[in-house]
């Protein structure tokens, strides 16, 4: 039942999304067949040609009508052409999405290797040096722009010590600064919810009563302690994957990487309207994904949440 | 006992297997990030701002011809950006409307076949039908090429147009064989290796006019963000970096691997002042604008030095600007407050608008703001992101527009027709809607455009064109900012560049490389 439910909300979620995205092209300014053919021409169109071009493309339709014929194709896998390149959207996604994901993935797996640890160690070690080492650290990471992080890592560890590429694609070379520049600033706001989680289930009684076995204190930490801090952390690392998406932007750009980001705001720029859409709806799409997994994560960490629905 | 021995080993091997895998992947990784730079090779990397595999440009099978010599048109342009021949050796005018070039002998495609008039016919029908805008350009029709026999090709242009020539030799009249199987296989001193997205390598066409070019390989890799081209120079992953950001340029100068060229292009920076809009259509008020700006001053902070004060609106490598007998207006704010008091204006506030991913012309906007502000106008800013910015132009919305233009061919006819005359593109909107338009000056301009347009010499061009010019100053039709000097930062190592006002036109045959430790590096 919990399963069906999720999945019902998750399409509901994506049903609006859809409407979102297809709305974009009567949300921004200006006549969208002229910018169109502007963009696709050069000069400014005749009246005709603009007449032309919205009945060739079903924009004089009622926009209910045109919303179900753009989600009828979309479920099909057609999500029209670019006006820009003349290629399919699709085509595109399939060739920007994997770098995308291959940074998303990189990056939320330096995160939590940093954060995880670090978290658990600055609650352990409560009011040390350590704890306020970490903290700072966290402070640090979260407050810088990841650009200027990227640009940093680029001239220490590309620049002077020539360890790593200074931007494009390829072997894991090149995705090593790229997920540090875009990881930084999860792994701090991890961390710190680490931290504060532990610390609420540190003191509980199921803690203590593990220690009063006699089992060894990273055990307790580990598997008593940490395993029932991740859940309001997990919640957080779904939703952190719309930050690393929106990170992504930037950081593909100082990188030079060919992902969904400036696939995105080249579109936006050029008023590729089927692209910007595209995107979007696939973003929205890895959003929701990614949070029912994070759903079904809940149980693993915690068996009494069930997923037939309510605990036990 | 044992557990803490136990511990105590599996930590240590944990920890050496740990320092191990860093490593060796640290001497992996160098070993892959590691360039060819200043080594023998004679393979050079280019890093561009634009995408080489631009999503545009289908026609070429997205391959910029841009940059990239894969491609050449009939004509080329020489460093004084006049006419010369390159696949075709010769052109003649039978009468008004109609051209006839002789095409080079004995060239061949990269695939090995012969050019024939066939194939120019070809490409040209390709280019109408890809941007049909070009027939604005040229004058011709779909259909209007024809083939005279395998190595002549004749023209038919809707009107008489001298500069003809001139206009074709522009990148999107570049000779492909479009029988090839994969395109674009052009006639080029490099042919297409590999290409990806944001990144194409080129090798050396052995059969180039009958001998092999050099360098051997040349790749062009997309380096969208400023900062990360000049990096990658100084790293030396490229060995060229294109369009080098002002501000950065003295630091790559300096920089002990790296040093740079500049050359001044045939791209122009203005304000458009919008002449049918209060309270800028008072010529009083556009005259008093033009007195308070510090051209000198403009290029020296903003573009840190990098670039020309301009009097005029087209740059001095234009064949018929007449920069140098344009009078200078000031600085003279004391002039220019004089002119606001004898004017109509009563403290309106101006709109100038900036396109707001361009950053230079935001950090002009703001110098010529607290200028105008001390003559005692008052302006305000407006940044539009760049898709809306050149329909908000044209639409006539804002008093002040900061642009830039410049042409890639050698005939720049089409700017002066596209900025000033009534029907050309920035103005044609509101000349057609209500009889107006941005920043064209009239009848008399337009009629001087056309018989520049139409005149058969070079000097004949010069005096109608150069009329415009005065007029357009004059009337304060524009505010003229600087002409652009772009930057192209190279490692020490590498020498041969030939620069070009036109800087897609670059060439590099020439490049060539001394080895690491023989330049002193």
């Amino acid at each position: 039942m919990y399963l069906l439910y999720r999945s019902l909300t998750a399409t509901v979620v994506l049903l609006g999304a859809s409407v979102l995205t297809f709305g974009l092209v009567y949300l921004t300014p200006g006549d969208s067949a002229e910018t169109i053919l502007i963009q696709q021409t050069g000069h400014q169109p005749s009246q005709e040609a603009v007449e032309s071009f919205r009945e060739e493309e079903g924009l004089n339709e009622p926009i209910p009508v045109q919303f179900v014929d753009w989600l009828g194709s979309a479920l099909q896998g057609d999500l029209g052409q670019s006006y820009y390149s003349n290629r399919a959207v699709t085509e595109l996604l399939v060739q920007h999405l994997p770098a995308t994901i291959e940074l998303a993935v990189a990056s939320m797996a330096v995160a939590l290797l940093v954060a995880i640890p670090t978290g658990v160690a600055s609650a352990v070690h409560h009011g040390s040096s350590i704890d306020a080492g970490s903290q700072l650290v966290a402070l640090v990471g979260v407050s810088m722009p990841n650009f200027w992080l990227g640009y940093l890592l680029i001239i220490v560890f590309a620049l002077t010590l020539d360890l790593f590429p200074v931007a494009g694609t390829g072997g894991l070379s090149h995705l090593v600064l790229p997920a540090i520049a875009l990881g930084t600033g999860m792994a701090a706001i991890v961390m710190r919810l680490v931290r504060t989680s532990m610390l609420e289930v540190i003191d509980r009684e199921y803690v203590d009563g593990a220690r009063a076995k006699g089992l060894r204190g990273r055990i307790v930490v580990y598997k008593h302690a940490l395993r029932n801090a991740l859940i309001p952390v997990v919640t957080v690392i779904g939703l952190q994957f719309a930050f690393v998406l929106n990170g992504a932007v930037v950081i593909e750009v100082v990188f030079q990487r060919p992902g969904l980001g400036t696939l995105l705001v080249d579109a936006i720029f050029a008023r590729d309207y089927p692209v910007v859409q595209g995107v979007v709806l696939v973003i929205a799409v890895l959003f929701v994904v990614t949070n029912f997994l994070v759903d079904l994560t809940y149980h693993y960490l915690d068996p009494r949440i069930s997923l037939g629905g309510g605990t036990r | 006992m044992t557990e803490p021995h136990h511990d105590t080993s599996r930590r240590t091997v944990l920890q050496a297997t740990l320092a191990g895998g860093v490593g060796a992947l640290a001497g992996c990784l160098t070993d892959e990030a590691t360039g060819g730079d200043d080594g023998a090779s004679d393979e050079f990397t280019i890093g561009l701002h634009s995408d080489p595999t631009d999503d545009d440009w289908d026609a070429f099978d997205y391959v910029v011809p841009y940059f990239t010599q894969v491609v050449e048109p009939l004509v080329g342009v020489s460093s004084d950006v006049e006419p010369e021949p390159l696949l075709a050796t010769d052109w003649t005018a039978i009468d008004d409307t109609t051209w006839e070039f002789d095409l080079r002998e004995g060239v061949t495609f990269h695939d090995g076949t012969d050019l024939t008039a066939a194939d120019v016919v070809a490409s040209f029908e390709a280019t109408f039908d890809h941007w049909p805008w070009v027939d604005g350009w040229t004058g011709l029709d779909p259909g209007s090429t024809t083939a005279v026999d395998e190595t002549t090709v004749r023209f038919e242009t809707t009107d008489p147009f001298p500069a003809f020539p001139g206009a074709i030799s522009h990148h999107y009249f570049a000779i492909q064989n479009h029988d090839a199987a994969d395109a674009p296989v052009g006639t080029g001193p490099f042919e297409v290796d590999t290409t990806e997205d944001g990144e194409v390598r080129l090798v050396a066409f052995e059969q180039y006019r009958n001998e092999t070019p050099e360098p051997s390989a040349l790749t062009f890799r997309h380096l969208e963000d400023d900062t990360t081209r000049v990096l990658s120079l100084e790293n030396g992953d490229i060995d060229i970096a294109h369009d080098v950001p002002k501000d950065q340029a003295a630091a790559v100068d300096e920089h002990p691997e790296t040093t740079i060229q500049t050359q001044v292009g045939n791209h122009a920076g203005l304000v458009a002042v919008n002449l049918y809009k209060s309270p800028t259509d008072d010529e009083g008020l556009r005259r008093a604008l033009n007195w308070a700006v510090d051209q000198a001053e403009l290029v020296e902070t903003v573009l840190d030095g990098i670039g020309m004060p301009a009097r005029g609106p087209f740059s001095s490598s234009i064949p018929w600007s007449i920069h140098e007998e344009l009078p200078a207006y000031g600085p003279d704010r004391d002039r220019a407050r004089e002119l606001v008091d004898d004017s109509s204006y009563d403290g309106e506030e101006l709109s100038m608008l900036v396109d707001s991913e361009d950053g230079d012309d935001s950090r002009i906007a703001e110098v010529l703001q607290n200028w105008f502000d001390e003559i005692g106008v008052a302006t305000e800013i407006v940044q539009v992101d760049p898709a809306s910015f050149y329909d908000t132009f044209v639409a006539g919305e804002a008093n002040l527009t900061i642009v830039g233009f410049g042409s890639n061919s050698a005939a720049s006819d089409y700017l002066v027709r596209a900025m000033f005359h009534s029907r050309g593109s920035d103005n044609y909107q509101r000349y057609e809607a209500d009889g107006t338009g941005v920043y064209n000056p009239g009848d008399e301009v337009d009629r001087l455009i056309e018989d520049g347009y139409r005149a058969e010499t070079g000097a004949e061009k010069r005096e109608y064109y150069g009329e415009v010019q005065r007029r357009v100053l004059e009337t304060g039709a524009i505010v003229p900012l600087y002409y652009d000097e772009y930057v192209l930062g190279t490692r020490a190592s590498v020498s041969g560049i030939e620069t070009h006002p036109i800087d897609k036109m670059l060439e590099w045959t020439e490049l060539s490389r001394t080895a690491r430790g023989d330049d002193g590096a």
